[in-house]
């Protein structure tokens, strides 16, 4: 399975792009990385962590709310990172501005019962800890060898 | 350090765990079956200054100092989650006259979406012993 990374804004910009083996091996080429590395998901996801400057942050007092994407960075503040990591079916977006944001589309039952469904692109943003950054980014990796048991080995083996 | 006291491990563990054997001062803990086996730790230390705030920048500054490349993810009251080496930890402290209790719970990174909340929920239980 085929993982990608855009970074948009953080310590290290650009394109990665990861191949899981379905032992849980992988092949990373990272923004910051000159050349593809061989690694594991598990140290993927620290390399992936440093690459974004995911760290502790104060508590996000905000609630989620429903914005144009276009107007992100208006509602959010300036991107000290951006990023995005997603693969065949799943994908996290964080925009990190002091506050950590995921992002996500809009659910079109809450567009329709706020009366702003002609807003364009719209996006969720949601406070978020680094917890629940690391939560959302390890659920994408596990996703990516969902057909592997415990130990890294296919299930059925 | 003091040794803890015998009795029930000091967090209510998930179903099917069990109390092992002590290593290097810390009680543990581990579920029946998993390769790399996640662990519940526990100790107490007694100390003076139970500020659990400075005791926490104390780990924040010597975990990365100890072990290189580890990071630390996230912190608030009484918690820390920190990754190394394919390993993600999380920590509670929880202080009582003149101790902290610290407990942790380390499992492989690729099992945190599975096991995090869990752990996370189970060392939120530790209580000072009254």
């Amino acid at each position: 399975m085929r993982l990608l990374l855009r970074v948009w804004q953080g310590p290290f910009r650009g394109e990665g792009v990861v191949d899981v083996d379905p032992d849980g091996a992988a092949v990373a080429l990272l923004p910051g990385l000159p050349e593809a590395r061989p690694t594991t998901l598990d140290a993927l996801a620290e390399w992936i962590a440093a690459c974004v400057g995911l760290g502790p942050r104060p508590p996000a007092p905000a609630a989620t709310r429903i914005v144009p994407r276009a107007r992100i960075a208006d509602e959010a503040g300036r991107a000290d990172a951006h990023w995005t990591l997603w693969t065949d079916d799943r994908a996290v977006e964080v925009y990190d501005a002091g506050t950590m944001w995921l992002v996500a589309p809009a659910d079109p039952a809450v567009l329709a019962a706020e009366d702003v469904d002609a807003m364009d692109d719209p996006v969720a943003l949601r406070p978020a800890s680094a917890t629940e950054i690391w939560l959302a980014l390890s659920t994408v990796l596990r996703a990516s060898m969902a057909s592997c048991g415990d130990d890294g080995r296919p299930a059925t083996a | 350090m003091v040794p803890d006291p015998a009795g029930r491990f000091p967090v209510r563990l998930p179903p099917g765990w069990a109390e092992g054997e002590a290593v290097d001062g810390w009680r543990t803990a581990y579920p029946p079956s998993g390769r790399p086996r996640p662990t519940i730790l526990h100790r107490t230390v007694s100390t003076c200054d139970t500020d659990v705030a400075i005791l926490l920048d104390g780990l924040c500054a010597e975990l990365p100092a100890r072990y290189p490349g580890l990071l630390v993810l996230d912190r608030s009251a009484g918690r820390l989650l920190t990754a190394h080496s394919g390993l993600t930890t999380a920590y509670r402290l929880v202080a009582g006259p003149g101790i902290v209790h610290i407990a942790a719970a380390v499992m492989p990174t690729h099992r945190y979406a599975e096991l995090g909340p869990l752990l996370e929920r189970t060392l939120g239980r530790l209580r000072v012993p009254a």
